[in-house]
């Protein structure tokens, strides 16, 4: 990346209420609580405001000033009730703007959720589409695509909250793609849960997929969903989280797939039955799609390879077997 | 359905294309090369022969029992819009694109099949688009139906979901063409068949091929499982059966909706409204999501009872791209292998079309293919 022009050494006193915060990205961080006041604040209460503020004048504008940087400076003097404060006058081109921009905030871009919201950032304001493709996408490490920005700009979309737990959990981009493909609703309403649910990046999705799928094909809204005397009970039961979680899950998965879930328990139910004992375990495709039972074991000496083998020609095994078998 | 633009490549004969082309908006060029699916669909081009055509179905996969049907994939992309089409994730040059060399693709054709003259080759023209939805596709097939009946060992199969048939009645096809529909309950085709002829339409092109003499295939796929399937499918099988001959049925295909997982969110994003996606699908070892095999086997063994109550059970019936085991259990019998259901076809088509196959299929020709 270029070398920054210095702004000019131009001190002037700007109001701290006329500024422009447009260019405030960190405002967007505080947004989704990743931008804490506190310790700069303590820092600046010591201290005070050692560096001028940064700000520009559109060309050809009588506007207020644009805060360029300073930010975090500037909303300690205003929750001070400082009225002025000293800026430095700049005259950066539009892309030295957006150069400088990414020099100080390129290192907070941890996660794709934030890389999505700095690039809808510098979008939004009107920066040029060349810029954004050819120098700062590359400067974050991707590919200059017009389309990749479209889809980085569409998980801008996504509600605050969600963001944020996606930017906690370090969701990928094809993750945060899927989500927005998902109700609107649905994810705040997830989300809400957490206190209730552990919900890792994969669990997110696995039950944002499963409920939309359910919501789609029962014809139902988010709130009837969730009205549901088992949901409400699941979540209501106060268990711990793992708990509530393991339970919700299952109940999800078993509202996704029916069919699937109540041959499983018929054949959970027979394996009970015969193999329950047994010196081996049985296993079924439980995609049931695959004719086929696998019966396996680990034998330390000869005499357990003895009952081994009784046990698997025995009349029982082979009538679970066969049991079995006619599930298929 | 009319095309925004038709192109035709320089190296083919304008003279012959001109009369089927709306006289504006053609021009001479190479393929506009469209990225959109759909906008693709809206621009013809008609171009030469490149490379190789013909071949085996692409989906047959030796762990499912598949039909063996040869293509020629002269088409490319749609004027329909399924929405459980796997075109949408699958073309990259999105134009409607059709070979206009008929004689190229019929030589290809010939020498290959010349190296089995034992064996009954059916070849589709379906693989990736409709045989004969649009003009001037049908006026095509129909060049194509003419050059077939001098092929003796093959089966042309034109697939549609259109009613665009009326090029083909007037040609000479030898018997060796057989016209099939792709057919579903009228909302299954209001809902999820785009662009596609109603039902009645399918219905009235069949009894007027039928009339024409050609042999008529159906198939039941991809079946779709909605609340009230029941009496939707029984009313569909009615609905042909009223109309049309099981006499003049050469075979029956049935199989279930059925999409690779990354098509998911494709179907999704370009039809909102459909609910096909929310069924509960697992994955099969083709990669392929299909309804629980128990669904899928009480839809089939359903739709048997209702074809053999309207007396289609003469027809040489077939499941699509399934395992043994679902096969047992829906007919209680299964072919051996692939080879064995291609015999098993190829011996029906003999002793029911016996002008198609005058000489009976040698079994052990057909069960010593290997795929
Ligand atoms: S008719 Fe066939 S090729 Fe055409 S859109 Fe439908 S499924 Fe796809």
């Amino acid at each position: 990346m270029d070398q920054l022009p210095h702004p000019s050494k131009e001190i002037s006193i700007v109001e701290t209420e006329a500024l422009d915060l447009n260019l405030g990205f960190s405002l967007k961080l505080r947004e989704l609580g990743l931008w804490k006041t506190e310790h700069l604040f303590s820092s600046l209460e010591t201290s005070g405001i050692l560096e001028p503020i940064l700000v520009a004048y559109e060309q050809d504008s009588s506007g207020p000033a644009l805060l360029i940087d300073g930010f975090k400076r500037l909303m300690w003097a205003r929750d001070r009730g400082i009225s002025h404060l000293s800026a430095m006058d700049t005259s950066l081109s539009p892309r030295e703007l957006l150069l400088f921009l990414l020099q100080k905030h390129g290192n907070e871009l941890t996660s794709c959720a934030l890389i999505a919201l700095f690039l809808d950032f510098v979008a939004e304001r009107g920066f040029d589409s060349h810029l954004i493709l050819n120098e700062i996408m590359p400067a974050l490490g991707l590919q200059g695509h017009a389309k990749l920005l479209e889809k980085y700009r569409r998980v801008a979309t996504l509600p605050v909250k969600v963001l944020t737990l996606c930017h906690k959990k370090d969701f990928s981009l094809k993750r945060c793609i899927n989500l927005t493909h998902q109700p609107r609703q649905l994810l705040e309403r997830l989300i809400e849960l957490e206190g209730k649910l552990s919900l890792s990046a994969s669990l997110f999705q696995e039950l944002c997929d499963a409920i939309s799928d359910i919501l789609k094909r029962e014809g139902l809204s988010v709130e009837e969903f969730f009205q549901r005397k088992e949901i409400i009970e699941i979540l209501e039961a106060g268990q711990d989280r793992a708990t509530t979680t393991r339970l919700f899950r299952s109940y999800i998965r078993k509202l996704r797939n029916p069919l699937l879930t109540s041959y499983q328990r018929e054949l959970q139910k027979i394996h009970k039955t015969y193999f329950s004992s047994a010196p081996f375990h049985v296993k079924w495709d439980e995609t049931l799609e695959n004719r086929r039972i696998e019966i396996s074991s680990t034998v330390t000496d000869i005499e357990e390879l003895r009952n081994l083998s009784k046990a698997i020609s025995s009349e029982k095994t082979k009538k679970g077997v066969k049991e079995l078998l006619s599930r298929f | 359905m009319t095309f925004k633009t038709v192109t035709i490549h320089p190296e083919i004969d304008q003279a012959n294309w001109e009369r089927l082309l709306p006289a504006s908006n053609v021009r001479v060029g190479p393929s506009p090369k469209m990225s959109d699916y759909r906008q693709g669909k809206r621009h013809l081009f008609i171009g030469p022969k490149r490379g190789q055509l013909f071949h085996l179905c692409a989906s047959l996969d030796p762990r499912y029992i598949c039909c063996s049907t040869h293509v020629v994939s002269h088409i490319s992309n749609c004027p329909f819009e399924c929405t459980y089409c796997f075109l949408q994730n699958y073309l990259t040059d999105t134009t409607l694109s059709v070979v206009a060399d008929t004689r190229a693709i019929i030589e290809e054709i010939r020498e290959k099949t010349s190296e089995q003259p034992w064996r009954l080759f059916r070849i589709g023209t379906w693989e990736l688009g409709d045989s004969i939805g649009v003009n001037p596709l049908n006026e095509m097939a129909a060049r194509l139906v003419m050059e077939f009946a001098s092929l003796d060992n093959c089966i042309l199969k034109l697939r549609t979901k259109s009613d665009q048939v009326t090029p083909l009645l007037d040609v000479d096809h030898g018997g060796r063409c057989v016209v099939s529909w792709t057919v579903n309950p009228q909302e299954v085709i209001k809902r999820e068949e785009i662009g596609t002829a109603p039902l009645g339409k399918r219905i009235g092109a069949m009894e007027q091929v039928a009339r024409a003499g050609y042999p008529i295939g159906l198939h039941f796929d991809p079946m779709i499982f909605f609340k009230g399937w029941q009496r939707a499918y029984e009313k569909l099988v009615e609905a042909i059966f009223n109309r049309i001959n099981p006499k003049s049925v050469i075979w029956i295909s049935i199989g279930s909706l059925r999409f690779n997982p990354e098509m998911k969110k494709k179907i999704e994003n370009n039809y909102p409204n459909t609910k096909i996606t929310s069924a509960e699908l697992v994955l099969g070892d083709d990669n392929k999501l299909r309804y629980p095999r128990p669904l899928r086997e009480g839809m089939y063994r359903f739709l048997l009872e209702r074809l053999r109550d309207a007396g289609a059970d003469e027809c040489f019936t077939y499941l699509c791209m399934e395992r043994p085991n679902v096969w047992q259990n829906v007919f209680g019998r299964a072919p051996r292998s692939i080879g064995h259901l291609d015999y098993l076809i190829a011996n029906s088509v003999h002793n029911r079309f016996p002008q198609i196959a005058p000489a009976p299929p040698q079994k052990e020709l057909y069960l010593s293919l290997e795929y």
